[in-house]
């Protein structure tokens, strides 16, 4: 350290120095601690869900006990049947207007409109969202709680996500392989059949998966506008809110295990986009949400690649 | 051939398409965009108008009557809504000051020191993950960890570090704002690390070539350059906090952090009050779009850097 000195007039305190020593390590370290901080609950959910005794604790042994009883259950059954159809509905409704709003994001010069519309969703709490739009379809226009208005708040919800993932991945498509394309007689439909579509449909099925997913965990506006019969969420909220049972652990830690493996799929799936048009590679990862805080921030910086 | 057969139908709408490309985008963006306008902007908007509304038999009239306010500041009812309200202005607060010196120190990791490692973004992906499991079990799995007979409790137990469980653990303030920093550190990650991700590397390097120590190198270079990061991303920290009823339901506790102001409009839509609903739902937005005005009037839109 004397040398150190010797070279670097400015005084360091013994901070700096041990840091200058361990800086990386110390940061490794502290950024282990948040990932483990964000993802270990939900993975000690699913650990305590095979745990015999059915106390919340670091389990002593393994059991599928709660699964059997829970699986047992006709009402989970009905929600977890109803959670899956409202879940396919809305990917397919959330990804189809996703991908024409992303097509037709390139083409307008309301870029900056587009994208804070589409996207400003996001940031708003879902519980406002929730209850504003069962207020106004209820009471203002007479409407019944039915399982078509929780279809519209989930493809509300999912939505702005589904986008973000087709837009970034369609920033793998340069413009000029369209145009070429278009030059040699294809139409546009054609160019993005041909061109386009083989390019961006790992950024299609993620968005999907996602919407799958978004709508499966959703709970804030289902609470408002659910109609006869509770998803999986709000299943697991009424049985909490009465007395937290060993079963719902399991319910939990299934959705938790569902949604992993799906996130994970998507996200090896996307990943590969990154080799086909490799110069966008930074852009496409699957970090929607990167792009969203991104989008939100420069609403007008998106210039359509 | 065979495709180009097969997708008959298509070419000719094609065709008529690429004679009419107005109507094709038109019918491009019109659909999403009325959705998102038709259920999410005009009930959010109109929430406005129903805090000046009243309830008469059980129905919602428009009037213009101010009740809703008064009540809610304690004016014409007792001021304990306000009290709630002023609790979960704190907690925000605090929150927002938690998310961003963790949040900034994640970001700063993963945009600079560790900018150039391949395994960047799949570590950006793991703090993305809260983003797409349920809201609710994450904030149920806290009591697994925090409670008395918990994870916490049960290592410092047998590490001999107390012998009596900490109670105070869960079903508190401090539990709160472990549930809250869990779901929202994320909203504060992203838009740091996208503003540390633009700042050349090379401007850090003169700074410490100039004489620079690590420290005003973080103050005058890397903090200002970050600056419209980190307030994006104390919005969607603040608003999101106060927006949020089930951590303070499910972790919260005595001493008012068991029922927050989110708490409050689900009370006030369960129990068909919706003017009072109105007038806390416009509240929180008002803040929302006063901060998110604020923010565009310091740095603006003119601040565009290319995707």
């Amino acid at each position: 350290m004397a040398s150190l000195g010797a070279v670097q007039t400015v005084h360091r305190s013994p901070l700096e120095v041990f840091l200058e020593k361990h800086g990386m390590l110390v940061w490794k370290i502290f950024v282990a601690f948040f990932v483990l901080y964000i993802l270990m609950p939900p993975l000690l959910l699913v650990a305590i869900s095979f745990e015999p005794t059915g106390v919340v604790r670091p389990p002593t042994g393994f059991s599928t006990a709660w699964y059997e009883s829970m699986f047992r259950d006709r009402g989970l059954q009905d929600a977890l049947l109803k959670s899956i159809v409202l879940a396919s509905l809305t990917t397919f409704i959330a990804t189809l207007l996703a991908l024409q709003a992303a097509l037709g994001f390139r083409k307008t010069r309301f870029k900056a409109f587009v994208i804070a519309v589409i996207i400003l969703p996001i940031f708003l709490p879902g519980i406002i969202q929730g209850f504003s739009l069962i207020i106004l379809l209820s009471e203002v226009f007479g409407l019944e709680r039915t399982f078509w208005t929780e279809l519209i708040g989930h493809v509300t919800w999912a939505l702005p996500f589904a986008f973000l993932v087709i837009l970034t991945s369609m920033s793998a498509v340069k413009r000029e392989t369209v145009m070429a394309a278009m030059d040699l007689g294809a139409n546009e439909w054609r160019a993005f059949k041909d061109i386009e579509y083989p390019i961006i449909k790992p950024g299609i099925v993620s968005a999907a998966i996602f919407s799958f997913v978004l709508s499966l965990n959703e709970f804030s506006r289902t609470y408002y506008l659910q109609g006869i019969g509770p998803t999986l969420p709000t299943y697991v909220w009424n049985k909490i809110i009465v007395d937290i049972t060993p079963e719902i652990f399991a319910m939990s830690a299934l959705t938790v295990i569902l949604s992993l493996t799906l996130i994970a799929a998507a996200t090896v799936y996307l990943m590969m986009v990154g080799r086909v048009g490799r110069e966008a590679a930074p852009k496409k990862t699957p970090k929607g949400l990167a792009s969203a805080g991104k989008a939100a921030r420069e609403p007008a910086a998106v210039k359509g690649s | 051939m065979e495709s180009r057969r097969a997708s008959g139908l298509l070419d000719v709408l094609a065709e008529y398409f690429a004679g009419h490309p107005r109507r094709l985008l038109l019918l491009q963006l019109v659909p999403p965009l009325a959705i998102v306008m038709l259920f999410v902007f005009v009930p959010l908007a109109s929430i406005f108008a129903w805090s000046f509304w009243s309830i008469e038999n059980g129905r919602l009239v428009p009037t213009l009557s101010v009740e809703a306010y008064t009540d809610f500041l304690g004016i014409t009812d007792a001021p304990w809504r306000w009290a709630i309200f002023l609790t979960s202005l704190r907690i925000a607060v605090t929150q927002t000051a938690i998310a961003i010196v963790i949040g900034f120190a994640i970001a700063y990791f993963a945009g600079i020191k560790f900018r150039s490692s391949r395994y960047t973004l799949p570590l950006l992906l793991l703090f993305a993950v809260p983003f797409l499991t349920s809201y609710l079990l994450r904030t149920l799995s806290w009591h697994a960890v925090l409670q008395r007979n918990g994870l916490i409790n049960s290592i410092l137990r047998s590490v001999g570090v107390i012998q009596v469980p900490i109670d105070w653990l869960l079903f508190s303030e401090f539990a709160v704002h472990v549930g809250l920093l869990a779901t929202y550190l994320p909203f504060m990650i992203f838009p740091i690390w996208l503003a540390m991700s633009r700042i050349e590397l090379n401007a850090l390097a003169a700074s410490a070539d100039l004489g620079g120590r690590p420290s005003q190198t973080l103050f005058r270079v890397v903090i200002p350059l970050t600056l419209p990061g980190i307030l994006i991303g104390s919005i969607f920290v603040f608003v999101g906090v106060l927006g949020d009823s089930v951590v303070p339901a499910l972790l919260g506790g005595p001493g008012g952090s068991g029922k927050l102001v989110a708490n409050l409009m689900d009370e006030a839509v369960r129990t068909e009050l919706y003017p009072m609903a109105g007038a806390m739902g416009s509240i929180i937005l008002l803040m929302a779009i006063a901060l998110i005005l604020a923010w565009e009037f310091f740095f603006g839109l003119k601040k565009i850097g290319e995707i």
